[in-house]
């Protein structure tokens, strides 16, 4: 094609570490929507009510992460953070990153999800006796999680999608591992086609792996 | 293979109506320089003093300076070009620039994909540390967390020699730019770096970094870099080697290292017992 | 001569270049948005439409949202260059968000028309309007509706995507504020400065999005 000369051989010598990378992309994925969903939680409760600090930092929180880059938010949690004293090798700052931006989103599609539950059927878990955080753990999240189901997946979706931001502050997940190899051999479009079919695969994977989990645990 | 044809052939029909540059592929570069009067020069601008933006935010640096200096023997006017790590050989190799000189350490791997001229920088690599880390030579490094730049050569020395130590408490970060790893290194993120001799002075003569201290040789080989041009162009490739042959002979090679890499012996720009 | 090495100060100086940047990442949204909406809106159509497009394109909408955007600039990129075109990173930029943008932009157009009730399209049929005046008249003015407040959605995505441009080299906001924190060392300073920025254009529509939805949901 186009009188450009493939030279695949680079890239099969490579592909133990290009897998290594997207290891280091699913775990960080992963990690990082389990940390997201707490904090999305917490955030969701602190945002029912109607004033006060937590619902001001909650908001905050939201609006941050939903209103700026992605990639921003990793420059200052790496570098902004790291000139106050703070300073995260790159594979937490991105963890950090992920999990504070997938905790925006989360939570907004939490509040979304809430108030498609009628409001009375906490008011009757409590009236059975019910603590209000036991009302909420056992009566409403349950259903929440069924109504938020896809939209939660296309974030976790997202979140793989984003992890490959980590290249720009060094990480070797599978972006970063593959512009680490091209640059030693300068075959930069076939390992890039190599990473985004294996970026591809492990979409599909969580696709597929979300479907069987919700067929599993809502229909079965 | 089926999702780049897919791609390419969906965007090369969404780009029909838009005026784009095509190239000509019979013409040497050297005769499209000479008739447009214009050497396009791909340079990395995070690799101070080789690359970097100045106090007015203009490229600068030995690399651009070498641009500059290569357009003028040519009669030609130099466009600096930024390019980023994964945008240097597709720049070459479409014509968006000549020539690459962005000290790319020569390298056979490398060289399947462009063509080297012989070297025309020599970066010896030393131990950049912060001041009161503990670090005084390269084996205290053993244990320390450690950086580099992803995907130099110099990276994949320093791996085999951690491998070497069998390192279990230390770490290595690889980062983007140079740049990003002074800024890790003075954070306190690592403590330590090797990085060229040239750079490692420049910095800290700078003043910027006040805690930083370069504290002995690393014992990896020079890292000797050569301006790319694209493989099948000798013609452009020959004329390069002749200009940088030129630039060492005339003692523009002293005088540039001088300015941008510090006073000092500029380095030999061979390696014993062979002809490049 | 002694050298003088690129690390000094913040400076007025720098607000030109901070400007350029401000007005690459407006200029690549503004296009990018432009050229995907027409292009969403077209081929949202079609996929509403016509059975072959939706199969056709399936796979490509399929691959286009699996794939990170800086591999896809990348990608884009040396394809055009081993074909032999030297194309400017702003064109890059273009063609794959508007690529992106307009593949979202399809499924909201598909989704809006899918809104429209067939009861609708029959009954201003049989008042003798014909394929286009129902779809300029009936169809597309409720589907349009109802996509808005998705489209800003998308829209903000978009203006937040294009930090990832500098991959190949295009120096947005976000590109030109690192380029001054490598020179200055100034990272909280700068950054702040730039995400509040961001902030400023992306919190306001947003806000008017969620307004239009409210009000929507309402009526």
């Amino acid at each position: 094609m186009f009188g450009y000369t493939f030279y695949w051989s680079m890239v099969w010598e490579k592909l133990p570490e290009l897998i290594e990378g997207a290891k280091t992309t699913l775990v960080l994925t992963v990690l990082s929507m389990v940390i997201g969903t707490l904090i999305a939680l917490a955030l969701t409760l602190l945002r029912k009510h109607e004033k006060g600090f937590g619902n001001a930092l909650a908001t905050s929180w939201v609006e941050v992460a939903r209103n700026t880059p992605a990639l921003f938010q990793v420059y200052m949690i790496y570098f902004g953070l790291g000139a106050l004293g703070l300073h995260f090798s790159s594979y937490t700052a991105m963890l950090l990153a992920l999990s504070f931006n997938n905790a925006g989103y989360l939570a907004e599609i939490f509040r979304g999800g809430l108030q498609a539950i009628p409001k009375q059927q906490h008011t009757a878990a409590r009236s059975l006796g019910i603590s209000s955080f036991a009302a909420y753990t056992h009566v409403v999240f349950p259903q929440l999680f069924r109504i938020v189901y896809f939209p939660y997946v296309n974030q976790l979706n997202w979140a793989l999608l984003n992890s490959s931001l980590g290249m720009i502050i060094g990480l070797r997940e599978l972006t970063g591992a593959t512009q680490a190899a091209q640059s030693e051999s300068f075959r930069t479009f076939e390992f890039f086609i190599i990473a985004a079919v294996m970026y591809y695969l492990m979409s599909k994977l969580i696709e597929g792996g979300a479907r069987l989990t919700f067929w599993r645990v809502f229909k079965g | 293979m089926n999702i780049a044809r897919h791609v390419s052939a969906s965007l090369l029909l969404a780009l029909a109506g838009t005026t784009f540059m095509a190239s000509a592929v019979a013409n040497s570069t050297l005769d499209q320089v000479i008739s447009s009067k214009t050497l396009r020069c791909g340079v990395q601008l995070d690799y101070p003093p080789a690359g970097f933006r100045n106090r007015a935010n203009e490229p600068d640096g030995y690399d651009v300076q070498y641009c500059k200096d290569m357009a003028h023997a040519l009669g030609a006017k130099a466009v600096i070009v930024e390019t980023p790590s994964s945008e240097r050989i597709p720049a070459l190799v479409s014509n968006r620039i000549d020539v690459l000189i962005a000290s790319a350490s020569i390298s056979p791997q490398r060289a399947m994909s462009v063509s080297f001229s012989q070297p025309y920088v020599n970066y010896t690599n030393v131990v950049l540390t912060r001041k009161g880390a503990n670090i005084e030579s390269f084996q205290d490094l053993k244990g320390r967390h450690i950086g580099g730049v992803t995907g130099t050569t110099t990276e994949q020395e320093l791996q085999v020699l951690r491998k070497g130590w069998n390192d279990q408490n230390g770490s290595y970060t690889g980062f983007g730019s140079e740049a990003e790893g002074y800024l890790a290194l003075a954070q306190g993120k690592i403590d330590g770096v090797i990085i060229g001799n040239a750079s490692a002075a420049a910095l800290v003569q700078s003043g910027q970094f006040p805690t930083l201290a370069i504290k002995g040789v690393a014992p990896t080989p020079p890292d000797l870099c050569g301006i790319a041009v694209k493989r099948s162009d000798t013609q452009m490739l020959n004329w390069v080697k002749t200009f940088v042959w030129a630039q060492v002979k005339n003692g523009r090679y002293r005088e540039l290292y001088a300015q941008y890499f510090g006073e000092g012996q500029a380095p030999s720009l061979t390696v014993a017992g062979v002809d490049y | 001569m002694q050298f003088q090495l690129a690390y000094s100060g913040l400076h007025w100086g720098d607000i030109p270049f901070v400007l350029t940047g401000i007005w690459h990442t407006l200029l690549l949204t503004l296009l990018a948005t432009f050229f995907g909406t027409v292009l969403g809106l077209l081929v949202g159509w079609l996929r509403h439409e016509s059975v072959v497009a939706r199969l056709a394109l399936a796979p490509f909408v399929n691959v286009l949202r699996s794939i990170p955007l800086i591999i896809q600039f990348i990608l884009v990129n040396s394809l055009f260059a081993m074909a032999g075109f030297g194309i400017s990173p702003l064109f890059i930029g273009v063609i794959v968000l508007s690529l992106y943008m307009g593949m979202l932009t399809s499924e909201l157009v598909r989704s809006g028309l899918q809104s429209v009730r067939p009861q609708l399209k029959k009954a201003s049929r049989s008042l003798g309007l014909s394929y286009w005046q129902t779809l300029r008249h009936v169809s597309a003015p409720l589907a349009l509706r109802t996509l808005f407040p998705g489209w800003i959605g998308t829209v903000i995505g978009l203006t937040k995507d294009t930090a990832l441009v500098s991959v190949v080299g295009y120096i947005e906001l976000l590109r030109a504020s690192q380029i001054l924190i490598n020179r200055s060392n100034e990272a909280l300073l700068v950054l702040a400065g730039t995400g509040l920025f961001y902030f400023a254009i992306c919190y306001p529509i947003s806000r008017y999005s969620r307004h239009l939805e409210k009000v929507m949901r309402h009526d």
